[in-house]
C-alpha cells in the first residue's frame, strides 16, 4: 500500500470496474473524485465511518489515471489511483 | 447511558504501596465498542492542533481523582493492515472550561483560558500488527499513551484538553473517534453553469452533517482556477430563477433571494483537466443561539471566468433541529488554517487515574 497523503490512504491502483477504497483518517466529510480525461465520471463521494468508496465505472480503461482529493485546507490532500486492466489504450 | 468504568485495579507503585487505579473511557459506552469514525492523531505535513471540550457528565468518575494518563485506542475498522511506528512531538494542556461542548468556540483561548501543560515531549506511535476481525483493547501495541508529567487531579466541572502535536513523515496511526448523527440536510435547486458544471454537475456543495448549531460548515465550490468567488447567502429563493444571459453568462441563473456575499479565491487547478477547476472554501462556524436549530439558509455561488462569470446550483440548507447529545466537542485547526468545531464528536479517549 502506497505511503498516505496526511489524511488520505488509497490503494494506488485499481482494476477496471474495480471498487476504490479510500481510508480518509482526517475528518473530512466526502471526497472529490475526478476521473481524468474523462470528467463526466467525476464526482463527490462521502466519507462513512472513515472511507470513501467508489467503483471504477464501466468505460473507464486501463491506464486511466483518477485523483482524489479532501479539499481540506491549508493543504488538501491528493492521492492517484492508476486503473489497471488489459485494454490500455 | 452509565459512563464505562473499568474495574479499577490494584498496582503496586514504584515505592511500594498500594494505589488503585482505574482507567474511564468517554464517550460513555466506547470502552468496548467501536466508535462510528476515525481520526489521526496528527497530520504528516502541518502542525495539528485539537481541542476536545468534555462534559462534566462524562467524567463524574474523576471527580477528585488524579489523572496520570490519556489514552487512545486503534480504529477497529477504518484501517485493515499494520500501522507502522513513529514518533510525535506533543504538548498536551488540560484546564477547565468555562462553556461546555454544546457552546465551544473556534477560540482555542475562550474554550480553555488557563491550561495546565501536563505533558510536553515525544510519544511514541507502536508498531500494530492487523487487528483482523478482534476488537483492539486498551493496552499494548493498540494504544497511544500519554503519561503525564505530573498527575492532573480533576475537580469536576466541564474539561477542556488540548492537543498540539506534529510528526516527521509518516503518522497514519488512526484512533477510534465517535460522532453522533444529527445532521441537517441539503437540498439542491437550478443548475450551475459553465465549464465545471460540465465536469462536476453541481458545483456548490456542503456537507449536512457539518449544518448544526455551533459547528463549522465548510462551504465549497468547484470554481475557475485563481479566480474570485463570491458566495451568495440567503433566506429564501427568487420567486423564479432570474435568467442572467443579459449580463453575459448565458444559461447561467440567480436563484437565491440574496442578503449577503462573502468573498474568497478560488484554489489553483487540481488536475490536469482544466475544467475541473479549482476549490473555493468558506468555512462558516454556526452561532450557539439555539433559535438557529432547525432554520434555514440558502447559498448560491458566482465565480468571474475570463470575460464573464458563472454560477453554481443552489443549496437549500436546513440546520439540524437538535443539538447532538454527545457530551464532546472537538476544535481543530491544520497548520495556520481555520479552526473547525465540530459538537457532538471526539476521539474515543480512556483517562487513567489513581
Amino acid at each position: 500500500m502506497p505511503m498516505p497523503q496526511a489524511g488520505l490512504r488509497g490503494p494506488g491502483t485499481v482494476a477496471e470496474g474495480g471498487t476504490v477504497r479510500i481510508e480518509v483518517a482526517n475528518g473530512a466529510k466526502s471526497v472529490q473524485v475526478a476521473f481524468l480525461g474523462q470528467g463526466r465520471h467525476n464526482r463527490r463521494v462521502d466519507v462513512v465511518d472513515g472511507v470513501a468508496e467508489f467503483r471504477v465505472p464501466p468505460g473507464v480503461r486501463g491506464g486511466s489515471r483518477i485523483l482524489v482529493s479532501d479539499f481540506l485546507f491549508p493543504n488538501p490532500s491528493t492521492i492517484e489511483v492508476v486503473v489497471t486492466g488489459g485494454s490500455n489504450r | 447511558m452509565k459512563p464505562l468504568r473499568l474495574a479499577p485495579l490494584l498496582s503496586l507503585t514504584c515505592c511500594g504501596g498500594l494505589v488503585a487505579q482505574g482507567i474511564h473511557v468517554v464517550p460513555a459506552g466506547l470502552g468496548n465498542a467501536e466508535g462510528q469514525t476515525v481520526s489521526l492523531l496528527a497530520d504528516g505535513r502541518n502542525p495539528h492542533r485539537r481541542q476536545v471540550v468534555i462534559a462534566a457528565s462524562e467524567l463524574l468518575a474523576l471527580v477528585d481523582q488524579e489523572i496520570t494518563a490519556l489514552v487512545f485506542r486503534r480504529d477497529a475498522n477504518a484501517s485493515p493492515g499494520a500501522t507502522q511506528s513513529g514518533t510525535l512531538n506533543v504538548t498536551l494542556s488540560l484546564g477547565a472550561a468555562p462553556q461546555g461542548p454544546a457552546s465551544a468556540r473556534p477560540d482555542f483561548v475562550a474554550n480553555l483560558p488557563v491550561p495546565i501543560t501536563v505533558f510536553q515531549g515525544n510519544v511514541i506511535l507502536p508498531s500494530s500488527p492487523d487487528a483482523g476481525s478482534r476488537m483492539p483493547q486498551w493496552a499494548g501495541s493498540d494504544i497511544v499513551e500519554i503519561t503525564l508529567t505530573t498527575p492532573w487531579r480533576y475537580a469536576g466541572g466541564d474539561l477542556c484538553l488540548d492537543l498540539q502535536s506534529t510528526s516527521a513523515g509518516c503518522s497514519w496511526w488512526p484512533v477510534d473517534a465517535h460522532r453522533v448523527a444529527a445532521p441537517g440536510a441539503v437540498q439542491s435547486f437550478g443548475s450551475a453553469c459553465g465549464p465545471r458544471a460540465l465536469a462536476w454537475g453541481e458545483t456548490n456543495h456542503v456537507s449536512a452533517a457539518d449544518l448544526v448549531v455551533g459547528g463549522t460548515a465548510s462551504f465549497q465550490f468547484n470554481g475557475a482556477p485563481g479566480a474570485l468567488a463570491l458566495m451568495f447567502v440567503g433566506l429564501a429563493p427568487l420567486p423564479a430563477p432570474m435568467d442572467l444571459t443579459f449580463l453575459g453568462a448565458p444559461t447561467c441563473t440567480l436563484d437565491v433571494a440574496p442578503i449577503g456575499s462573502l468573498a474568497t479565491g478560488v484554489s489553483p487547478a487540481w488536475t490536469t483537466d482544466l475544467d475541473v477547476g479549482g476549490m473555493a472554501q468558506l468555512p462558516i462556524t454556526l452561532p450557539t443561539d439555539l433559535s438557529f436549530l432547525g432554520g434555514e439558509l440558502w447559498t448560491q455561488w458566482l465565480d468571474s471566468d475570463g470575460p464573464t462569470f458563472t454560477t453554481s446550483n443552489a443549496l437549500r440548507c436546513r440546520i439540524a433541529a437538535a443539538m447532538p447529545s454527545l457530551g464532546l466537542a472537538t476544535i481543530e485547526q491544520l497548520g495556520n488554517g481555520p479552526i473547525y468545531v465540530q459538537p457532538g464528536a471526539g476521539p474515543v479517549l480512556a483517562f487513567r487515574y489513581q
